[in-house]
């Protein structure tokens, strides 16, 4: 079952190989030795290797929009990726770092999905040594990776401090401990639909156990205010509450044009709905809904490139028969 | 390539030294930088005088023009490419740009130091080090406050963690010579 606040853990493991140049000053040979050294150290562990510059613009969309890859991958020039069966590892080849590691679960978990990134880390370990310092830790091409390059997320789902203006004050004590909250695409993303992503600043100085321990217990934290906000909502003024919600769930099943935009605001105001037992629908159909009218999704289910009006209609169309 | 001011450890870092429409480049070791980089900073006041003479005569130029370009002499990676970029080129710039990674590393995290996870076959060894540095520490500290016995104690561990690491290093060296050898 899907938990209605804290949505998804994810660890990333920025690694490079000591033998070859970080991806910024790489040649197109060595690029297909990364590759190849990669595919050869995870023999046998079931994983399928799929090259970005064999994947169509909306191959890559989907990818991107899953977060099982990065945009700035899609960017690079002889980049590729290996996914294991259950979608639940990625490592991205030739992103910033020549590899970053990357494990995702639904719900809070990050030391499991810490687990995951860890033995595929060790496992490339055995077949070539990465770049390491005793002093600095494992090398990676940006400095502020440099140290355990373990960058761990956790997406949280927080409509109610929203509504009660309370974002802010829990943004601003977060990041006097050492962690940031940002957008639902990292840097520089806005947080469409109230997700959020708390994740952690420092790699350099603080051991991975550490670092998911603060992660952890801070997003329980947040989680914890969250739920105290909902509570706060509805004892403030249920049938206010009620009415706001309801308004926009008849909004988002009538509509018959939705831009991405809106379809996150009514989509992040029916999952608190949902959340309250108001609306007959559940968190994991809107959570399927969402992942199918993203753009890429959209443009895969029509077959062909759609225009951005043609996108809305279809948008509303598949929302209006999912939640009839 | 061998430092080209010592002659005897491997180059790790290039210079350029722009002097008004010359340049010049040097390939040094990690060592020499770090005595020129001293010179550098730390001998400005007492060559003022010597600067001003030099000014005053009209012969020399300002010292505003001189500019060091430290370089990677693994990968070519400039300090200012990556200063620009943010982006390093290859694990050798930590070498070669150390001083200054230094700084910003502190900025950044406030730390200095690894303490995280260390790969496999490094653990024991990194391990043996890190307890030494503590035994060392606590064996100073006891010293300090006259608690003799307690510092005998640490100073023994010490001892067996030094022998422990020379062990460790007397076995590798042969590894690495056959290694070479196989070249």
């Amino acid at each position: 079952m899907i938990d209605a606040i804290t949505l998804s853990s994810r660890v990333r493991l920025a690694r490079n190989f000591a033998s070859l140049p970080f991806p910024e000053k790489m040649s197109g040979a060595q690029q297909q030795q990364l590759i190849e050294k990669t595919e050869n150290a995870l023999i046998g562990e079931q994983h399928t290797l799929i090259r970005m510059d064999t994947l169509s613009k909306n191959a890559k969309g989907v990818l991107t929009e899953s977060r099982l890859i990065s945009k700035e991958l899609t960017e690079k020039d002889g980049s590729a990726v290996l996914l294991n069966d259950s979608k639940t590892l990625s490592v991205m080849i030739g992103e910033e770092d020549q590899l970053r590691i990357q494990a995702m679960l639904p719900g809070l978990h990050l030391y499991d999905a810490y687990k995951i990134a860890d033995k595929c880390d060790r496992t490339i370990e055995k077949y070539e040594p990465f770049a390491f310092d005793p002093d600095w830790g494992y090398l990676t091409a940006c400095p502020t990776n440099t140290g355990t390059g373990m960058r761990a997320s956790v997406l949280l789902h927080l409509v109610g401090l929203n509504m009660l203006s309370q974002i802010g004050k829990v943004i601003s004590t977060v990041s006097q401990v050492g962690l940031t909250v940002r957008g639902l695409y990292g840097e520089g993303s806005e947080a469409s639909g109230h997700i959020y992503q708390l994740t952690n600043q420092v790699t350099l100085g603080r051991t991975e156990s550490e670092i998911l321990k603060l992660l952890t217990d801070t997003a329980e934290n947040m989680a914890a205010q969250e739920k105290a906000a909902r509570q706060a909502l509805l004892e403030q003024d249920r049938v206010k509450l009620e009415d706001k919600l309801m308004r926009s769930f008849g909004l988002m099943r009538n509509a018959y044009l939705l831009s991405m935009r809106e379809f996150m605001t009514r989509l992040s105001l029916a999952r608190l709905a949902s959340d309250l037992g108001m609306i007959p629908v559940t968190l994991d159909a809107l959570v399927k809904l969402q992942n199918a009218v993203s753009p890429a999704n959209l443009e895969r289910a029509a077959g062909h490139e759609l225009s951005p009006r043609e996108q809305d209609e279809l948008r509303a169309e598949m929302t209006r028969k999912a939640i009839q | 390539m061998l430092c080209s001011e010592c002659g005897k450890n491997p180059a790790t870092i290039h210079i350029v030294t722009v002097f008004g429409d010359t340049k010049k480049g040097e390939n040094l070791c990690q060592e020499c930088w770090q005595k020129r980089n001293a010179k550098i900073l730390g001998g400005l006041n007492v060559n003022v005088g010597e600067l001003l003479s030099q000014l005053l005569s009209g012969g020399a130029p300002k010292p505003q023009e001189d500019k060091i370009e430290l370089t990677c002499a693994s990968c070519g990676m400039t300090y200012e490419e990556f200063r620009k970029t943010g982006r390093l080129g290859c694990a050798k710039c930590y070498e070669a740009f150390g001083e200054q990674l230094k700084n910003t590393l502190k900025s950044v995290h406030g730390h200095t130091h690894h303490v995280g996870k260390v790969p496999e076959a490094l653990e024991n060894e990194l391990r043996a080090q890190r307890e030494l540095q503590e035994m060392r520490r606590r064996m100073e500290e006891c010293v300090k406050s006259e608690e003799f016995e307690r510092a005998a104690f640490f100073r023994d561990k010490v001892r067996e963690l030094e022998a422990e690491i020379e062990q460790r290093k007397a076995i590798s060296v042969p590894e690495a010579k056959e290694a070479q050898s196989d070249d």
